[in-house]
């Protein structure tokens, strides 16, 4: 293989590039060319160059319509969902199911005692509708997957961004917040959902409870959505916990919650999650006791700065949103990395 | 075989002053100073594509003419004019290579000098350097027709003097491996 060229003999071979003489004619077209009046050329305007600020904003435009645009085409609820019978003879709209179908808008699905179906909630999870349940399918919004639960049990496994899937039923609406749980609507219409993984919001007209997993909440018909608590809260406890959500308790029931709580207990988990417990009691008891719901929870977890007793005590929003974040990770597996939140706070505002 | 130019003087005062008046005897000299230099580079740059030579030397021409009332006169016309060259050229590229989209020109450009002929070390530059890429084709033209300098180039090409030095020692490097058959012989070291 022969060797490469001495650079300088590369030089030498290139001034020797032939020069070739231009053509005559070359000067005829140039004086033709300018004589021709100016508006017989077709001269293209001048483009002035864009600015790269607006390119760059026009890239970033277009990747977050396009994002957001593939995110709404691939959480889009559809206008029927799959069943699945996993046992006996569920019905849709009277007619049984033996295999694979479809539950339209409005149509109700309905098992019996011996019966469950399983429900796919469009490609953000699946929905095991349990023994003796009435299921109705909503029209929820552009990407809101909407079930009504009239009586029953609702086995929900969510794997999306948070409210996408919503869960009306006679006392209370359920909105996954990205989640797996359970939800049973008894034949008052009382509800009474237990996570286990993630967050649930149950709303009834103004009053919201945030139900995070590993705790249990439940709902009286026409009353606000109770008070998260553990599920190990002995009996005597919940109902005084009860009687408080209802406006009805006294000192000794928050007493008896107290003791419940942060007595000697050799439940852990219970005492690490009775934030949340104390943080929604702050909000239900009268003005009265509160401060003793205060000083608990400030013994838990003390208030982080900016967050003061009185304006705890005066119920101000922002503090109480400000304590709850600084509590979740007791009840949280891992505390949440803030582009998570930042685009868990996106995701909510984008469709509200 | 063409004639081989050396680098020539600027034009005089009175030129450059008949061109910005539009005097057809001033333009002729600027015409005849460049005429050869600009279409020999359209020429190598096109790959020996006459026709399209010619319209691109009457194109860089007429510009020339047309722009002569704003052209100042501390600057160097060939500097100005070179510029107006690479310019014309790299439109011209990008007009072909559009038409070749579409299926509009002949697939196949005619070389400077066919393969078949023998070899002869002028047409072996000259293929050479056909195949490089268009801007280091481009740098290595402007280099070697009129001897500009890098700062020069770097004007006529809208880059850096760094950028034209790369392209440069690149092209050389391709053009030394691709040449290396014309290595002259002497004694084996």
């Amino acid at each position: 293989m022969p060797q490469s060229l001495d650079p300088l003999d590369v030089e030498r071979l290139l001034r020797r590039l032939p020069v070739t003489q231009a053509p005559e004619s070359v000067w005829d077209g140039i004086q033709a060319a300018l004589k021709a009046p100016e508006v017989a050329r077709a001269v293209p305007p001048l483009k002035r160059p864009v600015p790269r600020w607006l390119m760059a904003a026009a890239v970033v435009l277009a990747v977050v319509t396009g994002t957001l645009g593939g995110l709404f085409r691939w959480y889009r609820a559809p206008s029927a969902w799959a069943v699945l019978p996993v046992a006996g003879r569920p019905t849709i709209a009277g007619a049984a199911l033996t295999s694979a179908d479809q539950l339209g808008a409005g149509e109700w699905l309905v098992t019996d005692a011996f019966s469950r179906a399983e429900l796919s909630v469009g490609r953000i999870g699946t929905a095991e509708v349990g023994p003796n349940s009435r299921v109705q399918l909503d029209r929820g919004g552009l990407t809101q997957h909407r079930l009504t639960l009239e009586h029953g049990r609702l086995q929900v496994v969510i794997s999306a961004p948070p409210r996408l899937f919503l869960v009306q039923t006679p006392s209370v609406l359920a909105t996954d917040l990205g989640c797996a749980y359970t939800l049973e609507v008894d034949s008052a219409g009382a509800s009474r959902l237990h996570v286990t993984a993630g967050w649930v919001e149950l709303k009834q007209g103004d009053a919201t409870s945030l139900v995070p997993a590993g705790l249990v909440a439940e709902v009286m018909v026409g009353e606000r959505p109770g008070t998260p608590y553990p599920p190990e809260l002995p009996d005597d406890a919940r109902m005084a916990l009860r009687r408080l959500d209802a406006g009805t308790g006294n000192v000794a029931d928050l007493d008896v919650v107290f003791v419940a709580l942060h007595g000697p207990s050799d439940f852990i988990t219970l005492r690490r999650q009775s934030g949340i417990t104390l943080w929604h009691l702050l909000q239900r008891v009268p003005p009265g006791m509160r401060e003793g719901v205060y000083q608990r929870l400030a013994e838990l977890s003390a208030p982080p700065a900016g967050v003061t007793r009185e304006g705890i005590l005066a119920l101000q929003r922002p503090m109480l949103e400000r304590w709850r974040r600084d509590l979740s990770p007791m009840w949280s597996e891992e505390a949440q990395a803030w582009w998570t939140r930042v685009a868990r706070r996106l995701w909510e505002w984008t469709i509200n | 075989m063409g004639k081989v130019l050396v680098a020539e003087p600027e034009l005089d005062a009175d030129i450059l002053e008949g061109c910005r008046r539009g005097d057809p005897r001033a333009q002729r000299a600027v015409f005849e100073r460049y005429r050869d230099r600009v279409f020999s580079i359209a020429l190598h740059f096109l790959k020996g594509e006459h026709a399209a030579a010619q319209d691109v030397t009457q194109e860089v021409f007429v510009r020339v003419f047309r722009a002569a009332p704003s052209f100042r006169q501390d600057a160097r016309l060939s500097t100005w004019l070179y510029r107006i060259v690479a310019n014309a050229c790299l439109d011209e590229l990008r007009r072909r290579r559009r038409l070749l989209l579409f299926g509009d020109l002949p697939p196949t450009l005619h070389p400077v000098v066919s393969a078949a002929e023998p070899a002869d070390p002028d047409a072996e530059v000259t293929r050479a350097v056909s195949r490089l890429s268009p801007r280091l084709r481009m740098a290595v033209l402007l280099r070697y027709f009129d001897d500009l300098s890098y700062h020069e180039i770097a004007h006529a090409l809208g880059v850096t003097p760094g950028t034209v030095a790369s392209r440069l020692s690149r092209a050389h490097a391709i053009l030394a491996r691709d040449l290396a058959h014309l290595r002259p012989a002497g004694p084996s070291s």
